[in-house]
């Protein structure tokens, strides 16, 4: 089932479609074909630039365009690359393993209400500090963030099993409720979760405000000369991005090591034919258990950084909505090829935070007077669902798909097994 | 295989290596940043700009467009002048059309933006507590001024019945107070609330709802520690799921705890209608067991979304005066208002009278951020738009004035009486 | 890794029973434990028992209604209609205009079509019982048409392409024309509840000791059992029924039998439709209040009902729906009403863990 395609590189068009304007394709394909590690060079430009993008994006001739023009400014651009993170760390449990998880929202909750647990003054009648950047004297449990972002994944890839142990057995459009249940039910208990028998634990509604900050204390903060920051700032975002960036390319690495390792092999497998992989020796509840754990790992770091940044958290910040959204980004990109999910993510998170509204006004601003201005932000719902139902109509494999997906697609029939095995 | 780790380990190193030379330009970046406000400092005729930060979509909208429009009367009011400065204004929004209320990473963004803008000077803002105690640390590291028309958590200014441990200390790193506010807080209000209650309405035993969200939860938990401390007995305390049909099950549970009162904390936009509706069905009309709501259920449209004869006899609370009871200087505002944009809301007056402490405090600085910020605090106006207003060392005004007001059967509410605090 | 992944078939059937085992023996406790508990109050309290049940009687009715329309897609097509709930709520807000402004509205288009009757406040200021009833079923009937429309719609324009893809496509496709009702309807009322007038006379028609039943209790039973009844019929007794139940156990077989399998599921999609008016015009009327994003909330606890019932099953939407009303309104009548969301949710995943085919057990095409 895997001789025609590769995994890696997508199919090459037969040779007649070669057409002289796209001599240049052709070459560049032979320049592949000889040189493998040349299939490097873009996801490496895509790192510089992503990297670099403070100081050509936010300054200097360029920033006319992508500051002002596209509104990528600081906060818009953390805000995407947290959640090109989350695309990605759900990428590996509905790309790779196929189960549709519809809840996705939970782990990033869970993260974030992790750093409101052990980095911020909710347990004021304690005083724990281990290596953090805040005075001494401040009441609560405040762990090095670098801990709690360790912790956090620690604990989300925990609730993971928890939740996936009794769940992934399910089919998959039972699994994909069952999953929202536990995105509707994880916000709620942390919206309750100010008097639990008398105990506060997670000051309820009202959210856990002043979160702490990632910093590398004082002696490395001396000893590199200022590059790693003591405590990150508030105004400067600059070390909190590159932060996120970082951590991305950590989830980029581990999403590249697993979808070629041996468990990523079992994934597609079961994604593919859960029955024919169970009587393979695929050991089902553990295969899919691990892309639960792992995704949701992903999402607790995501949490944690986005809490420790916003400076708080609230309970009615984590809604379906958030799931949803994250869901188009994989799918808009292309479900299993971590190129495309991280293009749909950015495409898409831009589009929610402020392309929309750009384009709203470009729009109002091309047509004269005021009276047929819209208000482009209300149909922003509309707008993301249609690109849902265009997305499964026209191209369900994704805008930049993977190979095996595309071919899993096109298949069609036959394929309705796929995510009806019960285990 | 090899080869690809190799590569892989490469980009790591990369962006580390970025990483590093980030944190250069990031901490230079942060030096010039923070004197910003600073250099502003200077002779007349110098230009400064204040911001208003409010939700502009969603339930909210009614409100504060309205107050936008106050807040640019009382620019034009003033010439755009601050004394010598020259004041231009600039209305933010920190909703988003998704959430339709504030979002929390919008209020942050905005925050970040003000305190970069070095020209910004002042901030009227925010509309929701929760926002604010978002951006008052990031504005608190940039001495921003900020002079809110609407925020009543009680932990922004002091503590007290309502504010969590740490409040308000911990929504000002620099050490030095830049917030305060023009409507008296919660705290107050639960307690007149409470007084009223059981002095005036004669209810003997108490039933509290709030709507779960983060203001009906505050004023509710505020409500039942006022009404132990005056010995006024709570039958129980729970929220309403603002997505729930209806509320008839829940309303059992009030009916079989013997209160002859019930409180409601919270927005009238959460179902609040339906609330009120489903407690005279079942537990009785407002005759026999009392009700008494929160600042947020004191709208016009809730006589629609109620019904009038369910609303009829209901008492509201609010920590402002209605448009209507305002007297000298608000009511010359007022009726300034109507002719230029129409009928105002209850919190547009409270818009003009924060522009208004916010313009005079600038008028006697010297036009940097912490002068502004300091002269806020000496701020003693006389004749305001909602009557004399001079704030305490933490930034509320040193005379709190609750109303409660009661509905018949027909919009408005009518007011009944005002009471004030002394929050010297 | 290999040898424990070589072994684990076998480790994992002589595991099952144990795990099986106390699977069982938790949910057995879960039961016996709501089961004490419900006694406890109802000896304790017995008038307010009694309100409470017919309160959760009542508004488990609605569920019902709503959940019928995913039982029928699912046990046909095998696809959670995640719209339905959207298509619901357009229908309370069609329902809305209708009493408010006495006119039919295709929503984002400003013109109504104003219909000739004697509608909204109209016939509350007039006593006449006969216009009342009237104006209900006008409701009744332009939400039904209104919602049958849409449903049909939706289905032909993007399930029926969808409908030899993997499960996950139409699922997502669903999702996203949820999104997509959910805004039409923000864009058409707006972001804040919309009320409407009452159209039915106030006050109860009987008060057994604590209970009270007023005429909207009435009006929700007396629309409710009736629909039943006829959707009962046109499943159980007519040809389309019988087509539909063909296609539900095989479609390709079906298809050989002659039968027209597009019309069969258009017309299955008709009837969800329909019920979701229906429903739509029941919730509006009997609560006087709704909202856009009601869809998504009443939505997924009806779907909980129907899978608390047995996805596919009939009789077991209306008897999930039933018991989801009673579970809801026991917890806010003696329990805390603050956790309602979490104990459904809580109920969906219990159910889909220990008896994923439901009280009545399922009824789908590859149902076991």
């Amino acid at each position: 089932m895997s001789n025609q395609v590769s995994g890696q590189a997508p199919p090459e068009p037969r040779g007649q479609r070669s057409l002289p304007a796209s001599e240049w394709r052709a070459s560049w394909r032979r320049f592949r074909r000889e040189h493998p590690r040349s299939r490097w060079i873009f996801p490496f430009v895509a790192v510089a630039l992503a990297f670099s993008y403070p100081w050509w994006g936010l300054e200097g001739p360029l920033a006319s365009i992508f500051n002002d023009g596209l509104g990528i400014d600081s906060d818009t651009l953390f805000n995407i690359a947290i959640y090109v993170m989350l695309a990605l760390g759900l990428n590996v449990v509905v790309g790779y393993a196929g189960l549709l998880d519809l809840g996705y929202v939970a782990f990033f909750a869970l993260g974030a209400y992790t750093l409101g647990w052990f980095g911020s003054g909710l347990f004021s009648n304690r005083s724990v500090h281990f290596l953090d950047t805040n005075a001494s004297e401040l009441p609560g449990i405040h762990l090095s963030f670098w801990v709690v972002l360790i912790l956090a994944g620690i604990i989300c890839a925990i609730a993971g099993v928890i939740i996936g142990w009794p769940t992934l057995r399910l089919r998959g459009d039972y699994l994909a409720i069952v999953t929202l249940g536990f995105g509707e039910i994880i916000p709620d208990v942390f919206r309750n979760g100010d008097d639990i028998f008398g105990h506060n634990l997670t000051n309820g509604v009202r959210g856990v405000t002043l979160m702490d900050r990632p910093g590398f204390g004082g002696t490395i903060s001396d000893a590199t000369g200022g590059v790693l920051p003591e405590r990150y700032g508030s105004i400067e975002l600059r070390p909190w991005y590159f932060t996120v960036l970082a951590l991305m390319l950590i989830t980029i690495f581990v999403n590249l090591r697993l979808r070629d390792s041996k468990m990523g092999r079992a994934w597609i497998a079961v994604r593919e034919d859960e029955v024919a992989a169970s009587a393979m020796g695929v050991p089902l509840m553990r295969t899919k258990l691990w892309a639960y754990a792992i995704g949701a790992i992903f999402g607790g770091f995501a949490g944690a950084i986005y809490g420790s940044f916003i400076n708080g958290i609230f309970p009615t910040s984590f809604s379906f909505q958030i799931s949803v959204i994250v869901l188009v980004m994989v799918i808009v990109g292309g479900m299993g090829n971590i190129w495309g999910v991280i293009a749909g993510a950015t495409l898409v998170s831009w589009l929610n935070f402020i392309g929309l509204t750009k384009i709203g006004d470009w729009i109002n601003d091309g047509i004269p007077g005021t009276s047929n201005d819209i208000n482009i932000s209300k149909y922003k719902f509309g707008i993301f669902g249609a690109l849902l139902v265009l997305m499964m109509l026209f191209r369900p494999e994704g805008l930049i798909p993977s190979a095996r997906r595309k071919a899993e697609f096109a298949e069609g029939e036959g394929t309705a097994t796929l995510y009806d095995a019960r285990a | 295989m090899r080869r690809r780790t190799l590569l892989s380990v490469l980009a790591l190193l990369l962006g580390a290596l970025a990483l590093m030379a980030a944190g250069c330009g990031g901490s230079d970046n942060e030096t010039t940043g923070g004197t910003g406000g600073g250099e502003t400092s200077g002779g007349g005729g110098k230009t400064v700009k204040i911001v208003s930060d409010l939700p502009l979509q969603g339930s909210s909208a009614a409100q504060t467009e309205t107050m936008v429009n106050a807040i640019k009367l009382v620019l034009d009011q003033a010439g755009n002048k601050a004394g010598d400065f020259n004041v231009e204004y600039e209305s933010f929004d920190d909703a988003t059309a998704a959430k339709g209320a504030w979002d929390e990473a919008t209020c942050a963004a905005n925050a970040r933006k003000y305190v970069e803008d070095e020209s910004v000077v002042g901030v009227i803002g925010t509309f929701n507590s929760g926002c604010a105690k978002i951006e008052v640390p990031i504005l608190n590291e940039g001495s921003v001024a900020v002079s809110s028309p609407a925020n009543t958590a009680v932990g922004l200014t002091h503590t007290g019945p309502g504010a969590e441990p740490g409040e308000p200390d911990k929504y000002f790193p620099s050490g030095t107070r830049n917030y305060t506010r023009v409507v008296a807080s919660d705290d107050f209000q639960a307690q007149v609330d409470a007084k009223y209650m059981k002095d005036k309405i004669g209810v003997t035993s108490v039933y509290i709802l709030d709507d779960k969200d983060a203001y009906g939860k505050g004023v509710a938990d505020a409500f039942e520690q006022a009404a132990g401390d005056i010995g006024l007995k709570v039958a129980g305390h729970t929220g309403w799921d603002a997505n729930a049909q209806n509320y008839r099950a829940l309303m059992t549970q009030i009916k079989a705890s013997g209160a002859d009162g019930i409180f409601i904390g919270g927005i009238a936009d959460f179902n609040g209608g339906q609330v009120v509706k489903d407690k005279v069905a079942v537990v009785g009309d407002n005759d026999a067991v009392k009700l008494l709501g929160s600042d947020g259920f004191v709208l016009d449209s809730l006589f629609d979304e109620a019904g009038a004869d369910n609303i009829d006899g209901m008492y509201g609370s609010a920590p402002v005066l209605n448009p209507d009871d305002l007297t000298g200087a608000g009511k010359t505002f007022l009726d300034a208002y109507r002719a230029q944009y129409g009928e105002p809301e209850v919190y547009t007056a409270y818009a003009a009278a924060s522009a208004q402490v916010l313009l005079d405090a600038i008028s006697r600085s010297d036009g940097s951020r912490e002068d502004v910020v300091a002269k806020l605090f000496e701020t003693d106006i006389a004749d305001g738009i909602v009557g004399p207003m001079s704030f305490n060392e933490n930034g509320d005004p040193k005379v709190g004035l609750i109303s409660i007001f009661q509905a018949g059967t027909a919009p408005p509410w009518k007011f009944v009486e005002a009471s004030e605090l002394s929050n010297e | 890794m290999a040898t424990a992944e070589s072994a684990s078939p076998r480790v994992a059937t002589r595991r099952l029973p144990v795990s099986q085992i106390l699977l069982w023996v938790f949910g057995t406790a879960i039961l016996v434990a709501v089961a004490v508990w419900l006694i406890r109050n109802a000896v304790d309290s017995p008038d307010r028992f009694l309100e409470v049940t017919l309160i959760g009687v009542t508004n488990g009715s609605i569920y019902a209604l709503v959940a019928l329309g995913y039982t029928l897609v699912y046990g046909i097509i095998e696809l959670i209609n995640f719209a339905h709930g959207d298509n619901f709520m357009l229908g309370t807000f069609q329902t809305n205009t209708i009493v408010n402004e006495g006119a039919f509205q295709i929503p984002l288009f400003p013109t109504t079509f104003v219909l000739g009757i004697p509608l909204g406040t109209a016939a509350v200021a007039s006593d006449s019982g006969a216009q009342r009833a009237w104006t209900i079923v006008m409701c009744l009937f332009w939400s039904m048409l209104f919602c049958m429309v849409i449903n049909v719609a939706i289905e032909r324009m993007a399930y029926k392409p969808l409908r030899n893809q993997p499960r996950l496509v139409p699922l997502i496709t669903a999702i996203g024309f949820s999104f997509i009702l959910q805004d039409v309807g923000l864009v058409w009322k707006g972001a804040g509840p919309q009320p409407l007038p009452d159209i039915l006379p106030k006050g109860d028609i009987f008060t057994w000791r604590a209970a009270d039943y007023g005429w909207n209790d009435l009006l929700v039973i007396a629309v409710t059992v009736p629909l039943l009844i006829v959707l009962t019929y046109l499943v159980r007794r007519t040809r389309s029924g019988k087509a539909m139940r063909a296609t539900a156990q095989d479609m390709d077989a079906s298809a050989m039998m002659g039968i027209n399998v597009d019309r069969t599921i258009s017309f299955t999609f008709a009837l969800g439709g329909a019920l979701a008016g229906a429903a739509g015009a029941i919730y509006a009327l009997y609560i006087g209040t709704s909202k856009f994003d009601l869809g998504f909330r009443l939505g997924l606890f009806a779907f909980t009902a129907a899978v608390l019932g047995g996805i596919g099953n009939l009789t077991g939407a209306v008897v999930g729906g039933v018991v989801l009303g009673l579970i809801q309104a026991y917890n806010e009548g003696f329990a805390d009403a603050r956790w309602t969301t979490t104990i459904i949710f809580g109920v969906l995943i219990l159910i889909l863990v220990f008896r994923p085919s439901g009280i009545l057990g399922e009824q789908v095409p590859e149902g076991e």
